[in-house]
């Protein structure tokens, strides 16, 4: 029998139009590792919340959920806190008490288990998670992802037989997330437990789960194991595409699987329930199970293609100066550069020295030292660094490298004790605000929500507006530009993460910015957003715009940035063009390189070996237009899902 | 000194209930019958004990905040207060300043600096966590309480400050420098958190109903051991105390301030109460100096 049966389930939040959850039926096998992923506002949220009484939101409820056989609502509380872990997206919100020891306690504590029992289950899960040397720390000292652990820690204490975790790591950096989802994967393979966990960091999950279930617009469109369900999605050419690991999205697409047969994308396949009926097919089931999931699946397969030919083949149109199959590649890669240059008069990034004059530097920083205290260590140890007008400069780097500090000294919030900092001219933490302004060095924070005063996210617009800005249409193009026109009503904390950081996008260019800081802005934004916000960026940098970036995301900055560094121990270790740079890292690297490293070299990005493998690639956009009306497209797409599915959900705060 | 830190033997690792205890106990006692002898040993000990917890900066508190204040009280007694029979002077105004009212000024001073330096001392070995301990034995939902507030404060300043600084780095506010401007921008920092700190604790409150809050009696968990060693410490304390008592309630021993200054009782009973009250009040002092020359050696051998 399984552990949680969800039958036929459909949930409306009262007073919302459409209701969030449409006939939803799931299953959880005892032991399972299920993976629940869908664009942000598909009802994930809403859907897990089912899953425990005390968390169940108001709403109309339709359809059953039974925990071991019996209805969940007629499960005793103290059985239910007990038996069903829950971890939510927020690190911070879920601790209750101040210090670490107590956290780990606090339900044992709730059940009134006796002293010398929660002595030893404390002990247990503090050794478990490695928790022993923080176990006297208040939690105020914890970074976020020791939180989440801690999160994940004070639950498992409970010993619950079900953990479901909503969005866990969408708050934390990439190394501490995959730390995290790493022990969740410990807890599934050494206690047994069943997990469900709902994740937008797809290429991190994905190998991880054993069986995935896809949910759009209140619906679960397709559900299986993870290479049927990326047949299905491609099957549609569904937007979550986008978001599945490199391998597969590699392969899918290379391999052409139901890319004929069209499916028209949105609800109709979840109505003709398309995917399941596609995945039992037998030939398509094989298929399924050959398809990539992991790095090192992925570089199975992709050396099979290169054995089989599939490389050659191009190459032959492209020349024939090879040798052998890793300068294919290479001989490849700089023929679609050529033939980007030709095609679309889109300049590649390896193309370093524009012709005619080389823009001004506007940021210049030489030898900067910086500590936050007298007595403590150094942050910053001899940062250098030298950015253009018009660059999109990316800083990547590990946790606590410096990258956000360095960013608060090039904004002038922090003052470095020694070394030279210029921007355009002037010394940001000397300078007046105001003559910040007429500099336009703007930075935006990584928490957005930092920035939202008021109750409507056109009257937080209204007041980070110059004064006349309403008037002479400054405000509106703001608006438009960032693509915010539909939620100037809402309340910024009831918009999704990706929504919340376009419209701190907008209140950043009302203050008109030149340069314009960016800490992390990508954190918590699904693939399908990240690709728009980029579009955004690339519209205004057009315009004339500087951007420095500070991300973990190593895939959007070698996707969009013109140039990224390497921050390591206070200073910059490496910097140069995306391409050469990160395939010349072996480590902190895109997946895509670290998948196509030494077959086919010089690969950075999943479209770069899509079409070093022959297969259709979307070209980048080239100009305001095409990306305006790209996004003008998708933007129809999106709205019609936020609509239907995330009235009021509440839970996707970032 | 956090708990990791605190050497195993110290007063500090003691169970909170001999904790308790004892400033209780010397607390209670240098107030209730100031002893002028036991009011010195007290201030002493207590100030000894606060110069080998934190050096310089007991020092820097005795000399420039406790000293003036006692200074202070003891100057101010025979100010105002004029009984007593043994006449020194006359002040201005015609009242007499007495020699017994100078004692009490003293011993007043005394006590006031004794009892300050006893809780400058309690701040750094009995942390909050201590007193949650106390609390969560007798009402379990209050030590909740007290252990959530702890945990809001720097968690609302720390939001505090990064608004603060996410609303400079857009160059919102900070541009007037008048003060209606600023009181504004202080508004709108404090608009923000309040708005974070309610979506932060419908957060706090799933995360606590889902861990079962709530569903019925709770227990407290601590972290201490009431070890042998803390026993003995207890029984050394409550005999000690017990003792000081003896002696006063029986009138072994008295102490008289008005009309004349007057130590009542035999000289042995004396001198046994003040060496039953300097064990009393050096034993966190001994327990601790001990400790470091025991842990000074067997660190050698580590």
């Amino acid at each position: 029998m399984a552990l949680v049966e969800v039958e036929d389930l459909s949930f409306a939040y009262p007073g919302a139009a459409a209701p969030a959850l449409k006939h939803v039926s799931l299953s959880l096998e005892r032991g399972a590792f299920v993976l629940l992923c869908g664009r942000s506002g598909c009802g994930k949220t809403t859907l897990l919340r089912q899953l425990k009484t005390p968390l169940v939101p108001a709403g109309h409820i339709r359809g059953h959920v039974r925990y071991d056989g019996r209805t969940l609502s007629e499960v005793d509380l103290r059985e239910q806190a007990a038996r069903i872990g829950f971890v939510m997206q927020n690190p911070e919100s879920q601790l209750v008490t101040d210090t670490v020891y107590h956290e780990l306690a606090f339900g044992l504590e709730s059940l009134g288990m006796p002293q010398q029992e929660i002595r030893l289950r404390v002990a247990e899960m503090a050794s478990f998670f490695g928790i022993g040397e923080w176990f006297h720390k208040k939690v105020t000292e914890l970074s976020g992802g020791q939180k989440q652990l801690l999160n994940l820690a004070s639950v498992m204490a409970l010993q619950p037989e079900l953990l479901v975790l909503d969005e866990p790591t969408s708050q934390l950096d990439p190394i501490a997330a995959s730390e995290f989802l790493a022990m969740v994967k410990k807890i599934n393979t050494e206690l047994g437990v069943t997990v469900l966990l709902t994740e937008h960091r797809l290429e991190e999950a994905m190998p991880l789960a054993e069986h995935v279930v896809v949910m759009d617009a209140g619906r679960v469109i397709a559900a299986g194991v993870p290479g049927e369900v990326g047949l299905a999605l491609a099957a549609a050419s569904h937007p979550l595409l986008a978001a599945l690991p490199t391998p597969m999205r590699v392969a899918l697409t290379v391999e052409g699987v139901g890319a004929d047969d069209t499916i028209p994308e949105g609800d109709s396949i979840a109505s003709k329930a398309g995917a399941k009926a596609f995945c039992t097919d037998g030939k398509i089931r094989e298929t399924a199970s050959n398809t990539p999931v992991t790095i090192r699946e992925g570089r199975r397969w992709l050396a099979r293609q290169l054995e089989g030919g599939r490389l050659k083949e191009r190459d032959d149109v492209a020349g024939s100066s090879a040798d052998g199959t890793v300068s294919h590649g290479e001989g490849f890669l700089a023929n679609r550069a050529a033939a980007l240059t030709n095609e679309t008069g889109f300049l590649s990034d390896e193309t370093a020295p524009l012709p005619g004059n080389t823009p001004p530097v506007v940021i210049s920083a030489r030898d900067l030292w910086f500590r936050y205290d007298r007595n403590g260590e150094d942050v910053l140890r001899g940062l250098s660094l030298e950015v253009r007008a018009g660059e999109f400069f990316c800083v990547v780097g590990g946790n606590g490298t410096g990258k956000s500090t360095a960013l608060g000294i090039l904004s002038g919030l922090l003052r470095p004790y020694r070394g030279k900092l210029r921007v355009a001219g002037i010394d940001p933490s000397r300078a007046s605000r105001a003559a910040l302004a007429e500099l336009g060095l703007v930075a935006l924070p990584q928490d957005q929500q930092t920035l939202f005063v008021h109750n409507t996210v056109l009257e937080d617009l209204a007041a980070a507006a110059p004064p006349g800005a309403a008037e002479d249409g400054r405000l509106a193009r703001a608006i438009e530009q960032t693509e915010t026109g539909h939620i100037l009503s809402q309340h910024p904390y009831d918009i999704s993460c990706g929504e919340q950081q376009r419209v701190a996008l907008a209140m950043a260019l009302l203050a008109e910015p030149r340069i314009l800081l960016l800490d992390e802005p990508t954190k918590g934004m699904d693939a399908f957003y990240k690709r728009r916000f980029a579009d955004i960026l690339t519209r205004l940098r057009e315009q004339g715009l500087t951007v420095v970036m500070v991300s973990h995301d190593v895939e959007f900055c070698a996707e969009h940035a013109t140039r990224c560094a390497l921050l390591f121990d206070g200073g910059i270790v490496a910097e140069g063009a995306p391409r050469p740079f990160f395939s010349h890292n072996s480590f902190y690297t895109t997946a895509a390189n670290r998948m196509g490293r030494g077959l086919v070299e010089g690969a950075v990005t999943a479209d770069d070996l899509i079409a070093a493998l022959g297969g259709p690639v979307q070209l980048p956009p080239t100009g305001a237009a095409t990306a305006g009306s790209m996004a003008t497209t998708q933007d129809t797409a999106t709205r019609d899902s936020v609509a239907q599915g995330r009235t009021r959900a509440g839970g996707s705060s970032c | 000194m956090s708990q990791e830190n605190r050497p195993p033997g110290s007063f500090e690792a003691l169970h909170p209930v001999p904790g308790f205890a004892f400033f209780g106990l010397v607390v209670l006692l240098t107030v209730l019958y100031m002893h002028p002898v036991m009011l010195g040993v007290s201030f002493c000990c207590a100030a000894a004990w606060a110069l080998y917890l934190r050096r310089g900066r007991a020092l820097r508190f005795i000399l420039t905040l406790l000293l003036p204040v006692m200074l202070l009280a003891a100057v101010l007694n025979p100010a105002f207060n004029h009984r007593g029979v043994t006449i020194l002077f006359y002040l201005f105004t015609g009242n007499p300043v007495t020699a017994e009212s100078l004692y009490y000024g003293v011993a007043g001073a005394l006590m006031i600096g004794a009892v300050l330096l006893w809780f400058y001392c309690y701040n750094l070995v009995m942390p909050s966590d201590k007193l949650l301990w106390l609390l969560g034995r007798a009402v379990p939902t209050l030590a909740l309480v007290l252990s959530m507030a702890l945990r809001l404060v720097p968690h609302y300043t720390a939001q505090a400050k990064r608004v603060a600084a996410a609303r400079a780095g857009l160059g919102l506010g900070r541009t007037a420098a008048s003060v209606v401007a600023r009181a504004r921008e202080g508004l709108s920092i404090l608009s923000v958190v309040t708005t974070w700190a309610l979506e932060s604790a419908v957060g706090t409150a799933d995360s606590m109903a889902s861990r079962g809050f709530g569903t019925g009696r709770r227990t407290a968990y601590s972290t201490y051991h009431m070890t042998r060693r803390s026993w003995l410490a207890l029984a050394f304390l409550v005999l000690a105390g017990a003792a000081c008592v003896v002696f006063f309630a029986t009138g072994a021993v008295s102490v008289a301030y008005f009309p004349r200054f007057e130590l009542g009782g035999a000289p042995l009973a004396q001198a046994a109460l003040c060496v039953i009250w300097c064990a009393l009040c050096a034993f966190p002092l001994v327990l601790d100096l001990a400790e470091e020359v025991s842990w000074r050696s067997s660190r050698l051998r580590i």
